[in-house]
Parts: structure tokens; sequence; C-alpha cells
């Protein structure tokens, strides 16, 4: 299951219709990691990224049960990993 | 941004009662929660010093009167908006001159709860007296989620009261199980117990006895996330180099045993909050569910997202041109006849004069409008309600970028198009100061249903009620294209700005879609109402007063109306406005618009009202139109005339919430000053470009 380093990417470049685990959150900007993790985007959530915004951005993502936005360029902050679909719907 | 400690909140009887107050999440639908409580029985004021809402209502419960109080949503303790600052300040009791509260309800969304735990932990870790209530119960089944609410209770240690609000559902259990927790002040036992013994602020706090009566100007150091700290550290000036002191003990410590004090708290407290979801709340796919999310894929498509956004907005502005329109008509008709029924009862003179030209003319011509705006308040309302302007922001977050704006600016632009007031209030929900101050600067230019009047008046008189294509109302695609004017200029500004005076830390767009849910229509309807009330209330005293003035200006000295006051204010501005195409008629309306756009039409009705020889009220649709068809009030002036106003900055009550909300007349000034200069050139432009074609 550990990841290997090649599979970290960030949630700035998932594509609609993934899922995704969440590894960590970028602390370089301090305002918008306490916002994210206060949010539920913590190490092990789960996201579905479910669609993108008319110019390409924000984008929409599920996390904790519910529906956020947020900008790609905030999505870069995220670390994660990719997920097997059918383990998260069993999830 | 450190919160202004509220000064001299006003002493009562109602001093001594007990206080209740409302915590969660925003879309958590608290405040139906309250309208539920309170049976739509509130004030609604400002915290002292600051203009955050505060909806207070004194209620009966059983035996016992209390104190309920309706805070700001949020997510988490302290924070960067000031709707955060003075939420966390009201629940840990340091807004000074307010007592503490004695209960929190915290009101949790039950179909996402998980996330509104997180506020919820934070309460239980300040050791406050709380309960916890379970809203949109009935939604979170259906949408299969169901929750175990005695075990989460028994887990907890302290009530949780299921609700479905909006249908009055667990209201009587909510209002005894807050009865009874202000007797037994149940304190839920911490969350805590990850936390470092070193990194405790809670035990200094705790030691000093005071956590909650101190002040909160600290600037929290790195951990200040700590132990939902944010507001604990801010809260304790006084122990400032104690707690530096045991906030680097405790960051070193993490920082020994690798751990990122960033991400410890809230990494620790979902954790704590996953274990007690798993063993309380059962998930399952439902077709409700799945319907929602199949609506929402499509309100938030690429195309069809954009499109339904299209409709809606289009809708909105002929709903309010057309649809208000037979409302509008009896109102003007009922004005009219007492206007007659009042000239005919009196005899000329100058009581007969001051009652139908100056006071009937004056207020009416105002209240005629009502319609308009109770239809606009009542779209947005249901937008908001049904939560459907997060869409609209995250629909519209990468064009307003474009203008240096983000997606949640949509929302107080917006609420702009119905006031400037309330709409430049709700920018507090944007938390950099940057984005919010161009937002503020730009909100004016939003057409607000003050210039409506304006508008209707003036299209009514001079734009020919036909029809284009069959479907489209001429008038209404005029009355379109003033508002798609001011949103043009406001974004070529807020552009400007950003590049300019306004050039600030980068925004954060992180923000929640609520799951769609009908809207409460009780709740929206009663807002309405208080909008209307609100506007009655500003035609009632300071439009009367303007009308008065205005017809005192413009009746004396008795006499040809050139030589009265208003005649020779009006004939020293008319070098001024004469580019414009305005004759001085129409200065002394401008005049006294600057007091407020409204009384132009009531302004420029009892200058023509005086100036004509007849007894009784003219309608000024009437006086115009008859103005126009003797050519001496041109299609030319009335299209220059209705730039003008949408871009002049005519409104003090507008100046004076900028003033307050920026903290210095230099904001105020620089939006009246480019407004003004704007209105100007625009309206000239207009006016020879009019000329020109139709002229």
């Amino acid at each position: 299951m550990s990841p290997t380093h090649k599979e970290r990417t960030t949630l700035g470049s998932i594509k609609a219709g993934s899922v995704v685990e969440v590894m960590s959150v970028s602390t370089v900007n301090r305002r918008l990691c306490n916002k994210l993790l206060t949010m539920g985007i913590v190490a092990g959530t789960i996201i579905d990224v479910l669609s993108v915004a008319p110019l390409g951005d924000p984008i929409k993502i599920k996390a904790k049960g519910y529906h956020l936005s947020l900008r790609i360029a905030e999505a870069e902050h995220v670390h994660v990993r990719p997920v097997a679909q059918p383990e998260h719907r069993a999830a | 941004m450190a919160v202004t400690p509220a000064e001299g909140i006003p002493k009562s009887d109602s001093a001594s009662l007990p206080v209740v107050i409302l915590a969660g999440n925003p879309n958590s639908g608290k405040t139906t929660v309250f309208n539920a409580l309170t049976g739509l029985h509130y004030k609604v004021a400002n915290y002292p010093g600051v203009t955050v809402e505060r909806k207070e209502s004194e209620l009966t419960l059983g035996e016992q009167r209390v104190k309920l109080v309706d805070l700001p949503g949020i997510y988490h303790f302290g924070g960067h908006s000031l709707d955060e600052q003075i939420a966390t300040a009201a629940l840990l009791g340091t807004v000074k001159g307010a007592s503490h509260p004695n209960l929190v309800v915290c009101v949790l969304d039950a179909s996402n709860l998980e996330r509104n735990l997180y506020l919820a932990s934070q309460l239980i870790d300040a050791q406050i007296p709380l309960i916890l209530a379970l809203n949109m119960i009935d939604l979170a089944e259906r949408h299969g989620v169901s929750v175990k609410v005695e075990l989460l209770s028994r887990k907890l240690g302290i009530a949780v009261i299921p609700l479905c609000a909006a249908q009055g559902k667990g209201m009587r259990e909510l209002g005894d199980a807050i009865l009874k927790a202000l007797a037994e002040k149940p304190v839920a036992p911490r969350t805590g117990a990850w936390i470092p013994e070193s990194c405790c602020y809670h035990k200094v706090a705790m030691q000093q006895g005071s956590a909650y009566r101190l002040k909160h100007n600290y600037q929290g150091p790195v951990s200040d996330l700590l132990l939902g700290s944010s507001i604990l550290s801010a809260s304790l000036t006084d122990h400032r180099g104690q707690l530096r002191a045991a906030d680097e003990a405790c960051v070193k410590e993490l920082a020994q045993d690798g751990i990122d004090p960033l991400s410890f708290e809230a990494t620790e407290r979902y954790r704590w909050i996953n274990k007690l979801i798993k063993e309380t709340t059962s998930k399952q796919d439902t077709a409700a569910k799945r319907r929602s999310d199949r609506l929402d894929a499509i309100i938030t498509h690429k195309f069809w997202g954009t499109l339904v956004f299209a409709v809606i907005m289009f809708t909105i502005f002929q709903a309010i041109f057309l649809w208000s329109s037979y409302p509008t008509d009896l109102i003007d008709r009922m004005v009219q006849l007492i206007g007659n029924w009042v000239g005919g009862l009196m005899s000329d003179g100058i009581l007969k004069s001051l009652l139908v030209d100056g006071v009937i003319a004056g207020v009416g011509s105002v209240l005629v409008f009502i319609p308009q705006i109770a239809v606009l308040f009542f779209f947005l309302g249901i937008l908001e309600d049904s939560g459907y302007l997060s869409r609209a922001a995250f629909l519209m977050d990468r064009i307003m970028r474009k203008f240096g704006l983000q997606g949640r600016a949509f929302i107080p632009l917006l609420s702009s198009f119905a006031c400037a007031i309330p709409g430049i209030m709700s920018t507090r929900t944007i938390p950099s100061f940057s984005d919010r101050l161009a937002t503020i600067l730009i909100a004016p230019l939003m057409s607000c249903s003050a210039r409506l009047p304006v508008y209707t008046l003036l299209i009514a008189a001079f734009i020919p009620s036909q029809m284009l294509w069959g479907i489209v109302s001429l008038q209404g695609v005029v009355l379109l294209s003033m508002y798609v004017l001011g949103v043009a200029a406001a974004a070529v500004i807020s552009w400007i700005l950003k590049k300019t005076l306004l050039r600030g830390e980068p925004t954060i767009f992180v923000m929640e879609m609520p799951v769609f849910r009908r809207p409460a229509l009780i709740a929206v309807m009663r807002d309405v109402w208080d909008r209307i009330v609100l506007f009655i209330r500003s035609a009632g005293t300071v439009i009367l007063a303007i009308s008065l003035l205005l017809w005192f200006l413009a009746t004396f000295p008795r006499g040809d109306v050139e030589h009265t006051f208003a005649g020779r204010i009006g004939q020293i501005l008319e070098p001024v406005i004469q580019p414009l195409g305005y004759n001085w008629e129409i200065g002394v309306g401008l005049l006294a618009s600057f007091a407020a756009r409204e009384v132009f039409v009531s302004s420029l009705s009892t200058v023509y009202n005086v100036q004509d020889n007849d007894s009784g009220y003219h309608s000024l649709l009437e006086v115009l139109q008859n103005k126009h068809a003797a050519g001496s009030f041109t299609l030319a002036t009335a299209l220059s005339l209705m730039v003008f106003y949408v871009f002049a900055c005519q409104c003090m009550s507008t100046l004076a919430v900028c003033r307050r909300e920026t903290g210095s007349w230099k904001w105020p000034l620089v939006m009246f000053t480019y407004m003004t200069t704007l209105a100007y050139i625009c309206a000239f432009i207009t006016y020879r470009l009019a000329l020109n074609f139709w002229g």
C-alpha cells in the first residue's frame, strides 16, 4: 500500500472523475494550509474530483461527504496519491 | 486584523437573562433554527463598533426567559475574516460589555456531520456548556445518512437533539433541552487527550481562572492552531510571554516527534471525529442522493451550468420589470387617488400645497417601487437559501479573477443590485482585505434598487413598450443594459484597482458548496419583509425630510419657480450640467439625490407638480410623457440621465457604510471621486451619441 515516490502528485493535476487520497498538505502558505486542514483536507482523506468550472478552474471535489470548490493553484498545495475506485466506493 | 472590543452594549432588564448562543457552520441551517425558536420575533442589530450582524431575541421557554443570540456561521475558531473573529469572541465571552454565554447550542448539519463536528470539538475543548442540535436530520436520512443519536449523546456526554427546523420538527425537544442544560451546565469531556501537556493553553488559561474574560489582541504564533487555541491564545493577551514560551516548547516537542505543528490539531481532531462517526453513523446510497448529485452536476457543468445561470439572471430582471408592474400600478393609482382626495378636501393654499405636492407626492412616488424591491430580495433569498449562490460563485470565479476579484465577491455584488449597503456589509465573508476593499469600492456600480425608480420612470416615459421578436420587452432590454453597463464599468475599475491601489496577498477560494435543498420560504419572506420595512422607514424619514426641504426650496419665495431657492440653485448648476443635456429642474433633482438616489423621483415630481398650476396630484410619468411629446425633455436627456445614475455615487448611506467597513474616510472619498467623474464623462458621451443617432 505504501506509495512509491512516483505516484505522489498534487490535487491540481488530477482529472475530473478520479479518486485520490490526501498524503499531506503543503505548509508553505500558512493561511491556505490552515483553511484546507480545518475543512477536512487532512492526511488520509479520500477525495473525489467531481468537475471543473467553465474556464477550467476552479475544481469541485467531494471530501468527507460534502462538496468543496477550490482553485487549481490551491489544489497544487495538496499532495495526493491515486486510489483504486472500488476500494473507495466500498468505504 | 484585530477586533475592536465592542463597547457599551446597552444594559437593560434583559441584562440579567441567561444568554444562549447559537453557533454552527455556515449552511448548517442555524438561522432556520433561530427563526423556529423565536417564531420570527427578533431584532437585528450590529455588534457595537463593528457591523457584524447580531440577531437577538428574548423568548420564554417553560417558565424561563432567555436571551437567544444568532452568530455568523463559522467553520472553526479564529480565522481571518471579521465575522469569524467576532463569532469566536462572542462564543468565548471576550466581547467587552456582552455577557459570556450561559449555554452554546451548536447546530450541526446532520447530512454533513463529519466536517460540522470540527467546530463542535473545539467548543467541547473550550469547556463551554454545550448541547448539539442535529439539524436537517430528514435530509440526511433521505441521503442515506443515519445517525445513532442516543449513542452519539452518550459518547460525548452532552445532549444531542435531532431536528428538522424548516418543518418545526424537534423544536419542542430542543427548547426542553436548553432549559435543562441551563440548569445543569453540561460540559463534555475534552476531546484533546492527545494534546501534549506542554502546549496546553487551556492549562494556562484555567490557572488564571478567567479564560473567557481576557482581551483578545494576541497575534498568535506558529502553533496557534494547536488545541483550537486560535482564540484561546487570542484571548490571552495578559499571558503573552508565558504562552509564547509554552508554544515554543510545544513546537519543539512536536518537531522532535516528526510532527508538523500546523497540521497537528486538524489531523488529530479529524481522527477523533472519524472514530466517533464510524461508531455512531452509517451511510448508504439512496435515490434522492443520486438525484441531488446529478442535479448538482448539471448546475455546475461547464456548459449547462452557465446556461442555467444566464437563464436565472435573465428571469430575475424580466420579473422585476414585468411581474411587479401590476402591484406597482396599483400603488401608483392609490397614491393618485389619495392626492386628489386630500386636494379636494382642502382649499388652495400653503397647507394644501405642502400636503399634496410635498408629502403625498414625495413619499408616494417612492412607495410605488416596493414591489420591485420585494421581487428582487425574494429571488436573492431563494438563490441563497437553496445553495445556488455558492454554485454561482464557483461558476463565476475564473471570470471574476480576470478583474482581480474572486467568486465570493459575486454574492456581495449580486446583493448590491438590491442595495449596496447589505452588499458592502456581506463582503465580510471575503477573507482577503484587498479583495474585500476592491469589492466594496465597485459594489455601488451595481445598479441598486434605489436606481430602479429612476430607470423605470424614464424607461416607461421614453422607451416605447413594444416587444422584440414577439417575446422580449424592449423596455426590459433597456433596463438590462443599464445593469450591464454598471457591471462592465465595475470590471474595468476593479481590474485597475487591483493593479494599482490594492495589490495584495493572493486570495483563498476554498469554499463549501452546500447540498441543494428546498429554500425555507417563510424565512425568505421574513427577510423580504425586513427589507421592505427598512425601505419604508427610510422613505418615511430621510426621503420625507428631503421632500419637505425641496418643497420648501421650490415654493419659497412665492412666485415664479425660477425665482424660488430651488430654481436659483438649479440655475447656478445649469452651466455645469448643460453639456449632459440637463435643465435646471433636473439639476434640482440631481442635487437632492446626492442624499439618496430615490429622492430624484420624488424631488422631480415635487418640482414639476409645483410648477403646474392645476391643483391635485399629477403622475410624474404623465408629466414626463407630456414633456416628451412637447419636446422639452428628450430621449437623449433621458438616456444621459440613466447613464449618470448608473455611475454616480449618490447615496450618503453607502459612503457611511464604506467609511465604517474600511475604517477611514480615504476609501469613501476615493469611491465618491471616481464614481462622480465616471458619471459625468459617460453621461456626456451618451448625450452626444444619442443626439447624433436620434437627436
